[in-house]
């Protein structure tokens, strides 16, 4: 147990230290950052601007004498709703670049042929493959967290709002779901580069999962083009009425990862004026069946790997540098 | 005649992939320090014995015992007694020499990982590179990398498939001394996949040939040398080998 232990960590500590030479942390991390603080000035230039606009109006109002001013169309507006964009950019850019991280961390074995030195050594298989998931899961959880940190800074430096404690437990929740969404498309981008035969294939199987996931399945389950769907102020789609729809939603929906955590990131970002009075149970409570859909798809994408791992066969390889 | 236990013992290994019969019946064996040179032409069945005894794949049947230990039954014990460097591997090349030593060596359960890599580089007459990235290594550099992290964990047996492959004539020398230094110095027995002639007839102790899956010769070099006529070079013998099995 000791041994299997010291050789865990030692597959771990290999797989974080390799993904920071490859410069594929740092990539992902520098691509999260820019995320975050892009996702902030968008919500502080929208607001600047139609602030401006707003007080133009209330002077132009005031000088033609109307006293009943409108009000100010900030006020109400939920403080985490400026991180919206983050949904999109998470289920876009994020789910993809943990494929790519899931990709590398064993195509790389296999093309450098290490894979045949490592079990020329006293390790078993699945020693090894939990080393490799737990290593992707250690890195993706620094990017998350940093970006966490990032999102509360910006709001603070950029927005000049200090988030209360319930927004920023309901930030880290979201970017928690966030962490376990794109887990689930890294383990994707693992299996598919166990299991195929040739690096290509090992990338495009999972980027076709990925385009079904974010445009295939929402369309077929709400209606609405990729394109509205991708719109952050249409993001709250209601599933439209008719027989197809209805047999569609009742029938995708659950297996629509993107839709779960969608469904779990509404709440939490308060992308509306009626989650803004959840408390973080009740949001969680709210959308509870799509929490435990993610858990339970990332659960299956790891026993997915596992059972792919012990099936493969080191010698076959015909992936060569 | 070698009066030593062999460390390494087929009894009719065979393997098959699909309908192609890779292995056939193999018996071999192979002496405590002996170097072994297992010839054969590309597609005889040389890689596939090798990926058998260092436990990398199951045989369709027979057994291999390696350093006393089963193959399939006990592949832990037997990856403990062997090191192993595959043909074409080109490591981690982001990482240093030193950090993919370092992987390796506590993979292998080695203790003082530092001190040991600095041995094993000095036995290689290799310092000064430890903090250099495997990507800035020549092809015999990483060899000799390649041998230095299959002898960290001091084996008993070395696998060595087509380790000549691919390198300059100096590379090649320069690994040859190695071979016979890690065989002469450090007691180990190892056996090398070939098809260089020329670098069994320097390096081995005894071969064996390989011709579709069946062993079609096995003995000492010198035997082998003094049972053929001076003027025949090793090259001639084995083609004459490898005619009267086709025949």
């Amino acid at each position: 147990m000791y041994v299997m232990a010291k050789q865990l960590a030692t597959i771990i500590s290999n797989e974080l230290r390799v993904l920071i030479r490859e410069r594929t942390f740092i990539l992902l991390l520098g691509v999260f950052l820019l995320m975050t603080l892009f996702s902030s000035y968008i919500g502080w230039t929208t607001k600047t601007t139609i602030l401006a606009i707003y007080k133009a109006s209330v002077l132009s109002l005031q000088h033609a004498g109307v006293t009943q001013i409108p009000p100010n169309p900030f006020i109400g507006i939920p403080a985490l709703s400026i991180f919206r964009n983050m949904i999109i950019y998470i289920f876009l850019i994020g789910s993809l670049m943990a494929i790519v991280m899931g990709h590398r961390a064993f195509i790389r074995e296999r093309k450098s042929r290490t894979i045949q030195l490592i079990f020329s050594k006293p390790v078993k298989k699945q020693t090894f493959i939990l080393g490799k998931i737990i290593g992707i899961t250690v890195a993706l959880f620094s990017i998350v967290l940093i970006t966490f940190f990032i999102s509360i800074i910006s709001s603070h430096l950029i927005l000049r709002q200090q988030l209360s404690v319930l927004e920023t437990e309901k930030l880290a929740l979201y970017y928690v779901m966030s962490f376990v969404y794109m887990l689930i498309f890294a383990m994707i981008g693992l299996w598919a580069a166990i299991v195929f035969d040739t690096e290509s294939l090992a990338l495009l199987v999972p980027v076709i999962i990925w385009i079904a996931v974010t445009f295939i399945f929402p369309e077929l389950t709400t209606g609405q083009n990729p394109v509205a769907l991708l719109n952050p102020t249409n993001i709250a789609v209601t599933t439209p009425t008719g027989p197809f729809f209805t047999l569609m939603h009742t029938v995708l929906a659950p297996i629509s990862i993107e839709q779960q955590y969608t469904a779990i990131a509404q709440p939490l970002l308060e992308t509306q004026k009626q989650f803004q009075s959840l408390s973080l149970s009740a949001a969680i409570i709210q959308k509870v069946s799509s929490v435990l859909l993610l858990l339970l798809y990332y659960l299956m994408a790891m026993i997915v790997n596992a059972y792919a791992f012990v099936r493969y066969k080191v010698t076959n390889d015909k992936i060569y540098e | 005649m070698n009066t030593n236990n062999p460390v390494i013992e087929t009894k009719s290994l065979s393997h098959s992939y699909n309908s192609y019969h890779a292995l056939d019946n193999l018996d071999l064996q192979v002496y405590e320090r002996e170097i072994f040179g297992f010839l054969g032409h590309n597609g005889a069945g040389k890689t596939t014995t090798i990926n058998i005894l260092t436990t990398l794949m199951q045989p369709s049947s027979g057994t291999a015992m390696v350093a006393g230990y089963d193959t399939v039954k006990q592949s832990m014990q037997v990856r403990q007694q062997i090191g192993y460097l595959p043909e074409n591997v080109t490591f981690y090349n982001n990482l240093t020499a030193f950090e993919n030593l370092s992987f390796f060596a506590r993979l292998s359960g080695v203790d003082n990982v530092v001190k040991r890599i600095e041995e094993v580089l000095d036995f290689l007459e290799f310092r000064g590179i430890e903090h250099k990235k495997l990507g800035e290594f020549s092809k015999g550099m990483r060899q000799r990398i390649g041998i230095a992290q299959a002898i960290m964990h001091e084996p008993k047996i070395l696998f060595l498939d087509e380790p000549t492959s691919g390198l300059d004539p100096l590379g090649i020398k320069k690994l040859r001394e190695i071979i016979i230094r890690l065989n002469k110095e450090k007691h180990l027995t190892i056996f090398m996949n070939t098809h260089l002639l020329s670098e069994v007839a320097k390096t081995c102790t005894s071969i064996g040939v390989l011709n579709h899956g069946k062993l079609i010769y096995k003995d000492t070099l010198d035997n082998t040398l003094r049972r053929f006529p001076s003027e025949v070079s090793l090259e001639e013998i084995y083609v004459q080998m490898e005619i009267k099995s086709t025949s």
